[in-house]
């Protein structure tokens, strides 16, 4: 009883006392308080990630094609971890480590998609209808104005970019923007009302 | 050329290159330094929140100003470690901090989401549409029809009338305009990842280019 | 198989190549295209060119590594033009990786205003968990936002700069540079919409171009006050600022690069319908 109610009971006390409390000024510190406890609990929370990753190649490592590869993963995860607990995150060697690997990976691992941009360009960007040479045009109208060279070509490019941008395009993600707005507040007000209890999924009852 | 003489420099530029030989043919370094990258980011996500947060919570909050009721969120924030747990009356305790969670992000939601993303994107949609200027004119009905045409594009409660389907058509079409737009954004984006990667390997490792103007 | 057909096909490694030889070659040998100034850059500059001695510019380093190709450029230009005016500069991250981009910024800051004091004219506050619920709660109390230390584990009361920035509200403009999530779209509703719209105080947005088309409605609602789109914004400031970096020294390969993507669209779609009709009159014959 206590395993199945406890969590739903908490989900909403909690959540319509921060807003009522959010408009009521004489009220507001608990709003504040709730703001701060959430901010702790998840950074307590903050394992669950590394938990994770642990978890899935612990099971790679009775794979031998994958064991090396899971095992460099584990060093670099947890001697990451361990390197920042002594010298914290502002240490001489962590900064090391965290400039020669996580600034140029990072951008190096995103940068990849430019490749595969440019293969797409060439391969998936087919006039196949209407609606696909509508993608096509505004895609090229839109690189155009993103560019210097765009102006040099043509004058217009960039008129018709930013116009593209700022009506069509906002028009649009607008409406996207409002759909998916609508639907998180109905999700919520289905978690108040108790009809969502998906949230609840974790453990056993 | 005056090829760089640091050693971190130079590991730096093999690991980027190795992530880029991938580009060409999965390999294995590739996937090493993948991994490696993967198992840094993550430490590091960790060590930044322990240094920032949770070490003062503990060290000034907590131990030094006597703050005791901060003890609720840390144990509201640990009980999410007990869903690895098999037994079955501790691991139901990895709900709470879900429900806590989810009952404050559902509050804010309402509270302020809601406005920001619904209510002044209404506002701002609804624009006069008979002005002195025929453009201005033109692209605030624009606006609206297009506002209109793709919100009714995700109508699916009834089939629409058949008249009427020139509406949601209408809202693909304004649609694919915006994905068209959105492609044409990630070229540059992605391409100036790549180039800030080319610049460093042309410039502070083989010094080919200056790296600054 | 006809040249069609074999184009059709074409190895993808040789696109791949063709997309680096035009990028090496834009940045040995640049060209010097004119770079036009937009409005919104023109828009930026004009904030921060006018602020005013001692106020407080809080910028959140929402970007990592990755995006600071796109994003750092423009931010360093609004942060160097409010130094320029004697303003102040408190930086704060939702980004773990943000609180070393405000570190890099500030460091090379220091190569040109030597004379700042950290914790007096600029401070980084470091990365903070929560997401847009640290910017709630920095909405009412920065320094139990914090923790009440910065990045440097310092206690947030040493600060001078602090005592005129106990919230969000005490900031007389707010930058995020975005990146993702948590970035703008928690910024907006959180602060902009809340309290910057309503009091009209400036909201900056240096995003990476990605972003653009979702944050579009944002601006033209007025949530966001200017936006300053991805690495030509960059640009774009680095030449309204006198101080020509790496954003300019790209502008000429990214021309190049938007070109032969262009060029690989119009092929790639003469390709097809060539290898349309030539299926067709197959089928015919």
């Amino acid at each position: 009883m206590l395993k199945r109610y406890l969590p739903f009971i908490m989900a909403v006390g909690i959540g319509l006392s921060y807003i009522i409390s959010g408009s009521s000024p004489v009220i507001s510190s608990w709003k504040a308080t709730l703001d701060k406890w959430f901010l702790i609990s998840t950074a307590f929370a903050v394992l669950i990630g590394t938990a994770s990753l642990s978890q899935v190649h612990w099971r790679n490592l009775r794979r031998p094609d994958r064991r090396i590869y899971s095992v460099a993963l584990g060093i670099a995860l947890y001697g990451t971890i361990l390197l920042g607990l002594i010298q914290t995150g502002r240490g001489a060697q962590y900064q090391i480590l965290y400039n020669m690997t996580i600034v140029p990976l990072e951008a190096a691992i995103l940068s990849q998609i430019a490749f595969y941009i440019t293969s797409a360009a060439f391969r998936v960007l087919r006039m196949r209808s209407f609606e696909a040479s509508l993608m096509l045009v505004s895609a090229a109208i839109v690189m155009l104005y993103n560019v210097p060279i765009g102006a040099a070509i043509w004058p217009g490019f960039p008129v018709i970019g930013k116009w593209l941008m700022n009506i069509p395009n906002t028009a649009a993600m607008r409406a996207i923007t409002m759909g998916a707005a609508l639907g998180g507040s109905a999700t919520a007000i289905r978690i108040f009302l108790g009809l969502e209890r998906s949230y609840l999924g974790g453990g056993d009852e | 050329m005056q090829l760089s003489t640091s050693f971190a420099v130079w590991l730096t530029a093999g690991m980027t290159l190795a992530i880029y030989s991938g580009v060409y043919k999965e390999n294995p370094f590739y996937r090493l330094v993948e991994h490696i990258y993967v198992g840094v980011s993550a430490g590091n996500g960790v060590v930044a929140t322990i240094d920032n947060y949770i070490r003062p919570t503990i060290q000034i909050d907590i131990a030094k100003n006597g703050t005791w009721t901060y003890l609720i969120p840390i144990f509201i924030g640990l009980f999410v470690y007990a869903r690895y747990s098999k037994n079955r009356k501790i691991n139901w305790l990895s709900r709470i901090p879900l429900a806590f969670w989810v009952g404050i992000g559902s509050a804010v939601v309402i509270t302020k989401t809601f406005k920001a993303n619904f209510i002044s994107q209404i506002t701002a949609t609804f624009l006069p549409a008979v002005t002195n200027d025929p453009l201005t004119m033109f692209n605030n009905i624009l606006m609206i029809v297009g506002v209109i045409s793709v919100l009714s594009y995700f109508f699916f409660t009834f089939e629409m009338p058949r008249p009427l389907k020139v509406i949601p058509k209408f809202g693909r079409y304004i649609m694919m305009i915006g994905f068209g737009a959105a492609y044409g954004n990630t070229v540059l984006s992605r391409i100036s990842v790549l180039l800030g990667r080319l610049q460093f390997l042309l410039g502070n490792w083989l010094g080919i280019i200056q790296t600054r103007v | 198989m006809s040249f069609w057909h074999k184009l059709n096909q074409m190895d993808s490694r040789i696109i791949y190549t063709a997309l680096l030889l035009v990028l090496i070659g834009a940045l040995i040998f640049p060209m010097g295209l004119p770079i036009n100034i937009g409005t919104s850059s023109q828009a930026a500059y004009d904030i921060f060119n006018h602020f005013k001695a001692g106020d407080i510019l809080y910028v959140s380093f929402d970007y990592d590594a990755a995006g600071a190709t796109d994003i750092q450029s423009s931010v360093e230009a609004c942060i160097r033009l409010v130094f320029k005016n004697g303003g102040r500069v408190a930086a704060g991250a939702l980004w773990p990786i943000g609180a070393q981009q405000a570190e890099y910024l500030f460091r090379d800051m220091l190569k040109e205003f030597p004379d700042l004091v950290e914790g007096v004219d600029y401070l980084n506050l470091g990365y903070k968990p929560g997401g847009q619920m640290y910017i709630e709660k920095a909405m009412d109390n920065i320094a139990e936002a914090c923790a009440n230390v910065d990045n440097a584990g310092r206690n947030l009361s040493q600060s001078p700069i602090m005592k005129d920035l106990k919230t969000l509200k005490d900031a007389a403009a707010v930058i995020c540079g975005n990146h993702g999530s948590p970035g703008a779209s928690e910024w907006v509703p959180m602060y902009a919409t809340a309290y910057a719209v309503p009091n009209k105080i400036p909201f900056v947005v240096c995003a990476s171009a990605v972003n653009a088309t979702i944050n579009a409605p944002y601006v033209q609602s007025g949530q966001i006050t200017v936006y300053l789109n991805g690495i030509r914004a960059g640009a774009e400031m680095e030449i309204l600022t006198g101080q020509l970096g790496t954003a300019v020294a790209g502008m000429d390969a990214q021309s190049l690069s938007h070109l032969l993507v262009l060029a690989l669209m119009v092929l790639g779609n003469i390709s097809y319908f060539m290898v349309k009709r030539e299926n067709k009159a197959k089928k015919e014959a």
